[in-house]
């Protein structure tokens, strides 16, 4: 494949991710561009084109959001373009701009990705009601928690995989999450699997605790073709892979033990990566992890784990944070950890994984050596694959 | 599968809602902004330090520099002046009004934008670019652009 | 690297009006035209019947019924009646609304596969007579448990998805279906 640049990551910035922020979506955008271009050594005259992500418009509620993030994003007078795939975006965000570069077509990139749920009423949670189907399904009095409790009974029961593994990822990713600077309050923290296991039930066997929050927040990270990143002290981190996929819209006739779509996303970006074994050369992943078990789900569609393993590797400590021989999962906290404005979520994972391989994460910074590590995002009716690999 | 409809009660559709509200909070920049006005009855615009150009309304960043506006804002004295009118004479729903209503684009000397409001005490005829209006400010303030009655023609003194 | 910015408004700030904030209530009606395969689909639930279209290109029969294979991108008319009953492919019990208020009584939504489509092929709906319990209900549904459709009388039938009210538990065997697909 003939690309005219090869695309390096030169820095990132995050806001804090916040229940409701008083900041404005403009200026939560502004807070994540000026942290990120800081973090790169850059100012926006060095940029030439900007590209945001967010996820539906309902939730800000401004219904021309990519025109209106714009300036909060830098991209006053600047080519500018917003892209779109559910919750899949936060790390679509990165491929965006990925080809922005990759094309030849301009030499920096600043990607933005912003969401705020809060103003949403009367609950953030009923804005997503309109993604369902209007004929065979809204007319059910459909919600959001069916279709994740809905996916995760398939997958429980189709290995036999029982509560207090998922109680475990939880508690894991909380844990890790009292170490990332965004964390949103009351998300993060040290959890027992009894807490969890004891928390309410939502839709059974979804359990408050292993679901991620609600949140406001923003994240941004400045991209670069190789000859404008070589100009720069530090060595750059490059992106080696990318790939996304959407499976059918008609999620109910698929067997949801299984996200095909993500491995689909995956084997495109460990083909462009040249990637053969994927947990020899993945070293560290940040799979999306909006509920407990899709963290498990995800790390079988990304090829990192054999079909219904996922689970024994999680009690074996294989994708803790400090293991030495296995492959840490969600180093940051994640969804589950941080918090997860949806579109910000999946750029928090990406520039973990820069962090990380830059030496960066500091009390977050996982014991093993990682060369090259995996940001994965997830969208839409059980749909949306994207996939980004980093690597030194 | 295409058909042709040849009655239109043939033609299926289903009603529906989208029931969702929206509650916005107003921003670093906004809260700013409204409590002026509803606690000063005052308009204020914020300086950019690198361009120099004050913000109306006043914004968190100025979005040409990228740069953080400066803390020093400044409260807009003296009249405004009219930099675009229209007259309306249908409602949003597309009733007649049974009296035209003038909407504005009002700014101020030095200023970088402007702000949309009603104009009133004043016959469509006799508006025209350029000319000085002043603010009428409300009897009940809550932090909102409604804060402001309207504009009306700029009294001399 | 700057410290990350972000001001917490809490509810106490907003209740208070400590913190400004602005409504917009905007009403979003639609009336959403179904399409010929869908207006279809929907004319037959009036009827008591689950319609679903056979693709000869990858051979499955599907429901719901569409006017085109997403699959193979070509269209579809070889309407085919399916069955009423079908097979339990997942289920949740939910003591959330919509808007995230708390429901006294679980309402059970689930996946079921219908019978004479392809199998896997499932649509969302909601089970009844299960129980009212969490105990009671995950004690009694099985992954690959028959159901059956329990339909709104004729009379009381709009051609929509909610003509069927629910469907039950068929007393009787469970069929040990292999629940992973291929």
């Amino acid at each position: 494949m003939g690309y005219k640049n090869k695309v390096a990551v030169l820095g990132a910035g995050l806001t804090k991710f916040m229940r409701r922020a008083l900041e404005t979506p403009k200026e939560l955008c502004f807070e994540a561009a000026k942290v990120a271009l800081e973090d790169a050594g850059l100012t926006i005259d060095d940029i030439d084109c900007v590209v945001s992500v967010s996820a539906p418009d309902a939730f800000d509620g401004v219904h021309r959001k990519g025109e209106y993030l714009a300036d909060g994003a830098g991209a006053w007078g600047k080519p500018y373009m917003r892209t779109y795939v559910g919750g899949g975006s936060g790390v679509f965000s990165l491929i965006t701009g990925w080809y922005h570069i990759a094309s030849g077509h301009f030499d920096t990139c600043l990607v933005v990705a912003e969401e705020k749920m809060s103003p949403a009423m009367p609950h953030p949670q009923g804005a997503f009601n309109a993604i369902y189907d209007q004929f065979t399904e809204r007319p059910l009095g459909v919600n959001l928690l069916w279709i994740f409790a809905l996916e995760m009974n398939r997958y429980m029961q189709s290995y036999g995989i029982p509560m207090e593994t998922f109680a475990r990822v939880a508690q894991k990713n909380k844990r890790n999450g009292l170490d990332h600077p965004s964390a949103q309050p009351g998300i993060a923290g040290d959890f027992s699997i009894e807490d969890i296991m004891a928390s309410e039930v939502m839709a059974w066997p979804v359990q408050r605790l292993m679901v991620s929050p609600v949140s406001d927040g923003a994240g941004a990270i400045v991209l670069a073709s190789d000859h404008f990143a070589r100009r720069l002290s530090r060595p750059p981190i490059w992106i080696e892979g990318v790939g996304w996929n959407l499976d059918t819209s008609y999620w109910t006739n698929r067997d949801l033990y299984y996200p095909r779509y993500v491995e689909k996303a995956a084997r495109m970006a460990y083909e462009m990566a040249g990637i053969a074994d994927p947990r020899r050369d993945i070293h560290v992943v940040e799979p999306y992890d909006p509920f407990a078990y899709k963290e498990l789900h995800h790390l079988e569609g990304l090829l990192l784990a054999d079909k219904g393993q996922a689970p024994r590797l999680l009690e074996q400590g294989f994708w803790d944070r400090d293991t030495q021989s296995g492959i840490p999962a969600t180093p940051s906290g994640g969804l589950l950890g941080v918090g997860n404005p949806i579109a910000a979520a999946g750029m928090m994972k990406l520039a973990e994984i820069y962090w990380q391989l830059q030496g960066q994460a500091g009390p977050r910074q996982v014991r093993r050596e990682i060369r090259r590590g995996l940001a994965q995002a997830w969208g839409d009716l059980m749909q949306v694959g994207t996939v980004v690999i980093m690597g030194k | 599968m295409l058909a042709k409809i040849r009655q239109t009660r043939d033609a299926r559709q289903v009603s529906g809602d989208v029931p969702i509200y929206h509650r916005y909070t107003l921003g670093v920049a906004g809260e700013r902004f409204f409590k002026a006005m509803r606690d000063q009855q005052q308009l204020l615009a914020s300086p950019c330090p690198k361009c120099h150009d004050r913000l109306l309304p006043p914004k968190m960043y100025c979005e040409r520099c990228f740069e953080e506006t400066s803390d020093d804002w400044v409260p807009l004295s003296g009249p405004g002046y009219i930099r675009s009118f229209t007259v309306l004479h249908r409602s949003l729903d597309e009733e007649p009004l049974s009296a035209p209503e003038i909407v504005a684009l009002v700014s101020w000397e030095g200023v970088r934008g402007g702000l949309v409001h009603r104009l009133r005490e004043i016959t469509p005829d006799a508006v025209s670019i350029g000319l000085p209006v002043e603010p009428v400010w409300a009897e009940q303030r809550v932090g909102a652009m409604s804060d402001i009655s309207h504009f009306r023609p700029a009294r001399p003194g | 690297m700057k410290p990350f910015s972000g001001t917490s408004l809490t509810d106490h700030a907003v209740s208070t009006g400590e913190a400004l904030v602005s409504f917009w209530h905007v009403k979003a009606h639609y009336h959403w035209d179904t399409g010929m395969a869908i207006g279809t689909y929907l004319a037959g639930l009036k009827q008591g019947k689950i319609l679903g279209i056979h693709c000869s290109g990858c051979r499955r029969t599907l429901v719901p019924p569409r006017a085109f294979c997403e699959l193979c991108f070509r269209p579809l008319d070889d309407w085919v009646g399916l069955e009423d009953t079908g097979k339990i492919n997942t289920y949740s019990i939910s003591y959330v609304n919509w808007d995230a208020t708390r429901r006294q009584t679980p309402e059970v939504p689930a996946v079921i596969e219908i019978d004479g489509a392809s199998p896997g092929m499932g649509i969302l709906h909601l089970l009844g007579e299960v129980g009212d319990t969490l105990e009671e209900i995950t004690g009694r549904l099985k992954l690959g448990m028959p159901v059956q459709a329990v339909w709104k009388p004729a009379e009381e039938r709009e051609g929509a998805i909610t003509d069927i009210r629910y469907f039950r538990p068929i007393v009787g065997e469970v069929s040990n279906l292999p629940l992973l697909s291929p």
